[in-house]
């Protein structure tokens, strides 16, 4: 005979306002089963729980329905409260009167009268609840961590430094991330290869990290504590156990004219190449697209100068398997380019450069040493406008959001402009400034008092060409909307921050949600701001939405605190409420008929076959079987089984129908 | 018909079978489905254009399932049936033989299921100038004069399950309506009940029906049950491009998801 203790939650005022819980505890108690109902202001509160343990066992209870807000708040503390009194945990049912209930409806009988039905609904629903074991899973200690950018770098450092092992999976042939491409970093201008380069050489040394570089993410299965990953490491055509870094080849290749992809097209490059000079690992790649023997099955001049004799024409992409704990996003932003702005001549004038290539020419290592050179005629540039918001907070650009960073770096790059070039006059066309952060609008005030940074507020409408010369026309709002027309020798878009290249096919293969600008979704804006929708699954840095360095690196170090709980324990504790396939006596063995339309269905791949064999070994019938390891409980097998042979533990049919029994039949 | 006669009992006498489904003569000039387990018994086995009934619905009963190889003299209908039920691997292509009859009662020799698949694509699916006829009267309805129509429809039925029993889709060990805990369908015939039995069917129909129109037949109160599967199978062709007994490797238009899916029902 079930005997259920009812407890009604005023929350306060939350639910007593609205709903008239003395009542609704009044009318529960009547409601067959219930051994014991009474109505608190707090039942969350420490006496609340105590009132709740104390029940159970004054009343034996055999099952609870704590009626107060939604399950997503306090369900984990009611069960906590009847483990411990001696009840098995999932034995107690929320029935939510307060987001169901007193939030969205007025005060008055009907609404009384709701709070009354949703209880009902789940005495009816407890009554059938079984006793559920919590289901135990190994953990892997090994994390995977995809994007080496500081982000990356930094969750890397940290979960290794933990004691765990990490398998840290770049695309480009070098760690860095676009923080290498910085000259100096705000709001501290310090140099920013300075500060990141030995963290990458850490990275590299650390006896816990496994360093794929040139590699990129090929497939993903598994879920929490076990994924199984497979890395496609491409060809770099190099043996890297061999290779000493001398550089020779670098030096001998006769392909010297490809646009250098780190310097932004500024610079160029031969076929086999080290990224940049600080670049870790320090081994080359052969680019076998520009590569003369690739291309025409003859030269191999790198091989003939190679000492340790380390280059491999015939080198193949490799797949590496591993398998992983947790994983964690690092892969980082990209900026638009010039060419996505008509009105600023789609990237066809040269002097128009993005914030990035700004950066590279700023940097003692850049194409220019350094120097502030027009990219036409490599002339000092003595007038320098510098555009925020190029496509950023524009909905008609389809980038509604703000990029966050431009309006700090673009205060930086008008402080080094003015150091580098002191006769010089920088003209900022702005929206807002946006500096909030640790000393960060001290920086932008900076700029204007210290370096004489011109701030315009208001849009540049176009910018053309006249007498090798940049027209900027723009609009000064401060000054009564007056069309400003500046001649400038230089400009520079700090252009919007937009998803990398491939975020959107990365997070398809990791299961993960994205959003309509294909940032990677965090589970909860405010609470859950580094995990995604997927266990296991976490992300850090500029993929989530463009950040700055100190965010990035924040981010990542939260990320490897997360990573460090997770493997805290060797095993993991998962809710048992997943779905199975009924099992019945022989000759049926089960109702399921083994047609396997349920297999295609699940989303976790969590459906195997299970061969129910004689004591021959002859097979009787093939069967679903569920993994339990694998199986998140989203029921759409359940819906599926024409047999009704797939159930849900703590949403089983009976359970549910009860449910909607109570409710249709009061 | 010697030819046909002559392979069952090659099967048979070879041992490569144990068992050949097809039909004897019944009383009164009716025929009526036939297990032949020896290859003297062959003698009595018949096919002519009275022999009608969807055969593939004894595969899965007993006699079927425990012997090693079974053949079944099929029609167009029953070789759809039989690539369906390979599809939802109920039945493999090891132990069936199938003696392949064509729509105008040729025999078309022993097919496996490759030459199943093609023979399936080419031969006619034959729809009555009457079930022509009430289609066409039911599409012209609106969507509450349709539900109207079907609950009338519905109405006579004594829920003897004939259909179910007669359909070879239908081979689930415990149906859903048997179900008691809870009992989502109700057990007694009522307006509403009778309806959400055949809502039920049709819906576990879909994609799967291969359109032979036993349920019909069966029925003892002549309720066009076919009529309601052939509708869904249109729809599904042309929602999901996907047809039910043309393949015997899984093609399931609702548990699988292809980029072709319009899914015009959600936007
Ligand atoms: C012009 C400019 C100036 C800036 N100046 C400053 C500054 O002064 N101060 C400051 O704090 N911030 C500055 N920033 C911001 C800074 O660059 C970012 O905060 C930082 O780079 C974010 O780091 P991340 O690791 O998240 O991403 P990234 O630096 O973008 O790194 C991502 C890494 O992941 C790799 N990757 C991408 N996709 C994959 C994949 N599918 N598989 C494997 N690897 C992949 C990439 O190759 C890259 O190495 C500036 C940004 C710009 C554009
Ligand atoms: S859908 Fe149902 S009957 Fe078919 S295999 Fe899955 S569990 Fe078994
Ligand atoms: S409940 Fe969802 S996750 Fe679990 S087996 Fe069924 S479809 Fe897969």
């Amino acid at each position: 005979m079930a005997r259920i203790g009812v407890f009604i939650c005023h929350c306060g005022e939350n639910i007593s306002a609205t709903v008239d819980c003395p009542k609704v505890s009044e009318v529960a108690a009547k409601f067959p089963g219930v051994a014991y109902s009474v109505d608190y202001k707090y039942m969350c509160s420490d006496p609340g729980q105590s009132l709740v343990v104390n029940a159970i066992k004054e009343h034996k209870l055999t099952g609870i329905v704590v009626s107060a807000c939604s399950p997503r708040m306090h369900e984990p503390t009611f069960r906590r409260a009847c483990a411990e009194a001696g009840l098995n945990p999932y034995l107690c049912e929320m029935a939510n009167i307060r987001e169901h209930c007193s939030w969205v409806h007025e005060k008055g009988d009907r609404t009384d009268q709701k709070a009354i039905d949703v209880v009902r609904m789940m005495v009816e629903k407890v009554k059938r609840n079984n006793a559920l074991m919590s289901i135990k899973v190994p953990v892997t200690k090994t994390a995977l961590v995809i994007g080496g950018g500081v982000a990356g770098i930094q969750a890397a450092l940290d979960i290794a430094n933990a004691g765990h092992k990490v398998v840290m999976v770049e695309r480009e042939p070098s760690i860095g991330g676009h923080m290498s491409q910085l000259s100096e970093t705000f709001p501290t201008l310090d140099c920013s290869q300075c500060i990141l380069t030995p963290r990458m050489v850490e990275v590299a040394q650390n006896p816990n990290i496994t360093l794929y570089t040139y590699a990129e993410v090929e497939s993903v299965e598994g879920f929490v504590g076990n994924f199984n990953v497979k890395i496609r490491k491409k060809a770099k055509s190099i043996d890297e156990t061999l290779c000493n870094g001398c550089g020779m080849c670098t030096t001998k290749c006769p392909q010297k004219k490809i646009p250098n992809e780190f310097e932004l097209g500024m610079g160029n490059r031969p076929a086999i190449y080290v990224p940049f000079p600080q670049a870790v690992p320090n081994v080359p790649v052969i680019d076998r697209l520009n590569c003369t023997y690739y291309k025409n099955g003859k030269c191999k001049i790198c091989e003939k100068f190679c000492q340790p004799k380390a280059i491999r024409f015939d080198q193949e992409d490799e797949i590496i398997e591993v398998a992983v704990g947790a994983i964690s996003i690092c892969t980082g932003f990209d900026v638009k380019k010039t060419d996505f702005f008509p009105e600023y001549g789609y990237g066809k004038h040269k002097d128009i450069i993005d914030g990035l290539q700004f950066e590279r020419m700023a940097s003692a290592s850049g194409p220019t040493l350094g120097a502030i050179r027009r990219p036409s005629d490599g002339a000092e540039p003595k007038k320098i406008v510098f555009v925020a918001c190029a496509g950023s907070r524009d909905p008609a650009k389809g980038i509604e959001y703000c990029s966050k960073i431009c309006c700090m770096y673009t205060a930086k790059h008008a402080i080094l402009y003015k150091h580098k070039v002191h006769d010089g006059t920088a003209y900022i066309f702005y929206m807002d400034i946006r500096a909030a952060g640790k000393n960060y609008d001290e920086f932008t005030r900076r700029a204007i008092e210290e370096d004489n940074a011109q701030y315009i507020r208001g849009r540049v409408s176009s910018i053309y060409e006249r007498d090798g010369k940049l027209i900027v026309i723009g609009t000064d709002t401060l000054m009564n909307h007056e069309t400003v027309e500046i001649e400038a020798d230089m400009v520079v878009l700090a252009t919007a921050g937009v998803a990398n290249q491939g975020a959107e096919e990365l997070a398809q293969k990791l299961h993960v949600s994205y959003d309509q600008h294909r940032f990677f979704s965090e589970a909860h804006p405010k609470l859950k701001p580094v995990e995604t929708n997927t266990a296991g699954i976490y992300l850090a840095g500029a993929c989530q939405s463009p950040k700055d360095i100190p965010e990035s690196v924040a981010a990542a170090s939260g990320v490897a605190g997360k990573i460090s709980c997770l493997f805290s324990s060797s095993e993991l504790t998962r809710e048992p409420l997943i779905a199975f396939v009924d099992r019945i006596a022989a000759p049926d063995y089960s109702s399921c008929t083994g047609c396997f339309l349920c297999q295609p269905v699940c989303p976790y791949n969590a459906i195997e076959k299970e061969d129910i064999k004689d004591r021959a070994g002859n097979l009787i019938k093939s069967l679903a079987y569920i993994n339990p390891g694998l199986c998140q409980g989203c029921g759409t097998c359940v819906a599926i089984c024409k047999s009704k042979s797939i159930d849900i533990d703590g949403y089983t049919n009976q359970q549910m129908y009860s449910e909607v029994d109570a409710l249709l039949n009061s | 018909m010697e030819e046909i006669k002559k392979i069952a009992r090659e099967l048979l006498a070879e041992n490569k079978v144990q068992v050949v489904l097809g039909f004897e003569k019944g009383t009164a000039n009716k025929v009526r489905p036939a297990f032949f387990t020896k290859a003297e018994d062959i003698d009595k086995l018949i096919y002519n254009e009275a022999c009608i009934h969807n055969i593939a619905l004894y595969l899965k009963k007993d006699t079927c399932q425990h012997a090693k190889g079974v053949a079944i003299t099929a029609t167009p209908n029953v070789v759809r049936s039989i690539l369906q039920l390979s599809a939802e691997n109920q039945i493999t292509e090891e132990k069936i033989h199938i003696i392949g009859i064509t729509h105008e009662g040729k025999c078309a020799g022993i097919l496996d299921f490759k030459a199943a698949e093609e023979f399936s694509k080419t031969q006619p699916k034959g729809l009555k100038p009457e079930d022509k006829a009430l289609i066409e009267k039911i599409q012209a309805m609106s969507l509450e004069e349709r539900f109207d129509y079907w609950v009338e429809a519905f109405s006579p039925c004594i829920k003897c399950y004939a259909c179910r029993a007669s359909c070879p889709m239908c081979y689930c060990g415990k149906c859903n309506v048997e179900t008691n805990n809870p009992q989502w369908i109700p057990v007694a015939s009522h307006k509403y009940g009778n309806v959400e039995w055949h809502m039920m069917r049709a819906m576990h129909l879909a994609g799967r029906c291969i359109n032979c129109g036993e349920c019909n037949r069966s029925c003892p109160v002549d309720i066009p049950l076919n009529i309601l599967s052939y509708m869904l199978s249109d729809f599904v062709l042309d929602e999901f491009d996907s047809e039910a007994g043309l393949n015997s490797v899984f093609t399931s238009a609702l548990s699988a998801y292809t980029v072709v899916d319009k899914e015009n029902f959600i936007k």
